[in-house]
């Protein structure tokens, strides 16, 4: 069964979602921007295989946060984009089973600081982190 | 070193730049604790843990305003036939360490243009290999180097 969630955050203050899934063959999107507040989303996913997750965070003044989980399947995907100018980015992103792939990227415009965190438990995974 | 710097990225590497700690953060169980700290100097920081065969992992870390920040990544990886490779780029502290407990293990750090450059590399491994760069000025005679492959 598929299934396919698309969420566009754009509130100044605080943006927050949580998205819980547990069919194979889903999509996950995610967009916030704030131009004051933090921005936070949560991905869980469990059972079932090709789960495609993307976050996209854009904050103008506080704190990017993101966290990915796909458990039990193969062929995942996590993407996590986050741009900060004034706050800190922090993401994590764990995996379980074969031949997943996560990606995040962290931009601090303003110097602060980018944490990333990944853990991955299986056969044939790629992550891929890249921060600046 | 910078004084306000704390980072502790729970892997014996990266004890290279505290030699007042060294000895306690040296320890293997270090290694699998995956924390990191960052105080008052802000930076960059990614911990990657991975187990299974055939696991990948690239950190590219780039200090884009240049010195005062600091760039730390921990990568761990359980299993046979995996891939490390980290690259950082400027900054005033540059700390990278890979641990990989497995066989055919390959680890890649590059290290550019940046100052107090720390590469620690254990290998408990058959078939491994090591490839390192750096490039910057280092403290005190030079940028610390430590590879172990057991």
């Amino acid at each position: 069964m598929a299934g396919g969630v698309s969420i566009n955050q754009t509130g100044t203050t605080a943006n927050t979602s949580t998205v819980t899934q547990s069919s194979s063959s889903s999509g996950i999107a995610v967009a916030q921007s704030g131009t004051a507040g933090s921005n936070t989303s949560t991905i869980s996913e469990t059972d079932g295989n090709a789960h495609a997750a993307n976050i996209v965070q854009s904050s103008g003044g506080a704190s990017n946060t993101s966290s990915v989980t796909q458990g039990g399947g193969n062929g995942n995907i996590a993407g996590i984009y986050q741009t900060a100018n004034g706050g800190v980015n922090s993401s994590s992103v764990g995996q379980s089973g074969s031949t997943n792939w996560a990606y995040v990227t962290q931009t601090a415009v303003t110097g602060l600081t980018n944490t990333s965190t990944a853990t991955q438990t299986g056969t044939g995974n790629a992550m891929t982190i890249t921060q600046c | 070193m910078h004084p306000g710097l704390k980072l502790t990225v729970g892997l014996a590497g990266l004890a290279l730049l505290f030699p007042g700690n060294s000895p306690a953060l040296a320890q293997e169980d270090r290694v699998t604790q995956s924390t990191a700290e960052a105080d008052q100097i802000p930076g960059n920081i990614a911990i990657v843990k991975q187990s299974g065969s055939a696991n990948s992992a690239l950190v590219e870390q780039q200090a884009i305003l240049g010195a005062g920040y600091a760039n730390a990544a921990s990568i761990q990886q359980f299993g046979s036939d995996g891939s490390a490779s980290i690259t950082q780029k400027n900054g005033s502290q540059l700390a990278a360490g890979i641990a990989q407990y497995g066989t055919n293990e390959t680890a890649t750090v590059t290290q550019q243009n940046g100052a107090n450059l720390g590469v620690q590399i254990n290998q408990y491994s058959n078939g491994a290999s090591i490839g390192v760069t750096q490039s910057g000025t280092g403290t005190p005679n030079g940028p610390p180097i430590v590879i172990r492959q057991f």
